[in-house]
């Protein structure tokens, strides 16, 4: 999948990540890569605009870290980064479920 | 040549790219230079000669231009947002100069309000872009 496709839930995914812990930003697209399978076809780079972005936002925290002589800049979630990930997977699944009936040619029964 | 060589200039190509703060731009390079550096060892621990891991980091990572480019777009937001902020103030400061001028221009000697009773608290000034966006 190319960055078109991933763009639009970019923020959501690094926020997912970050929920099961700290990481820094090689760790982030490390563990992106190992939750997709592989399947993302992202420039590297463009994780760390987001990363800035969703610190600025309030929704990240970051440090400096030395590590084997390497500065590193860990991101973890703030407390409103962690509401953030439970509202986006919710509105995620009603996304999926919705495309998974278009795709499937479902008709929801309403009312 | 070693590993770090074709890292290296692509570090100096994203610090002549990148624009903004000082500060914001120091970051930025040393948190790229650690993902590349240890991007190669990856694939060099994954058996590929020094020169390859490097250059095999550096592809997977993208184009310093794009990066900086990418950098870019979120610095221009983090202006439009501050202009939006300091927009208020620096009206009532316009308009409370004119203000001052014209009266000190029909009565000369007259005293005119300082500027500073006339102005929005910095708290009501910043709070009041967003404000009206969520209306």
């Amino acid at each position: 999948m190319g960055f078109g496709e991933v763009q639009g839930h970019v923020d959501g995914m690094l926020l997912a990540v970050l929920s099961d812990g700290p990481l820094h930003g090689y760790g982030v697209t490390e563990e992106l890569r190992r939750r997709s399978g592989g399947e993302f076809d992202l420039a590297e780079g463009t994780i760390y605009p987001a990363l800035h972005r969703l610190e600025s936002s309030g929704l990240l925290s970051s440090h400096w870290e030395i590590h084997r002589g390497r500065r590193r800049r860990v991101y973890a979630l703030s407390s409103s980064g962690r509401r953030e990930v439970v509202d986006r997977r919710a509105s995620w699944r009603l996304f999926r479920s919705a495309v998974d009936r278009v795709f499937n040619g479902e008709v929801l029964e309403t009312g | 040549m070693s590993a770090s060589d074709p890292i290296e200039r692509y570090v100096r190509e994203l610090r002549r790219e990148l624009r903004g703060r000082r500060g914001a731009r120091r970051r930025i390079v040393a948190e790229v230079r650690t993902h590349l550096l240890e991007a190669a060892d990856a694939e060099r621990a994954s058996g590929a000669d020094e020169h390859k891991a490097a250059e095999q980091a550096l592809a997977r990572f993208g184009s310093a231009r794009d990066t900086a480019r990418r950098f870019d777009g979120l610095a221009s937001r983090r202006r439009t947002l501050l202009r939006r902020a300091l927009a208020p103030s620096l009206a009532v400061i316009a308009l409370s100069t004119l203000a001052s001028a014209t009266v000190w221009a029909s009565r000369p000697g007259t005293r005119v309000p300082h500027v500073r009773h006339v102005l929005p608290t910095h708290k009501q000034a910043v709070r009041h872009p967003r404000e009206s966006r969520l209306r």
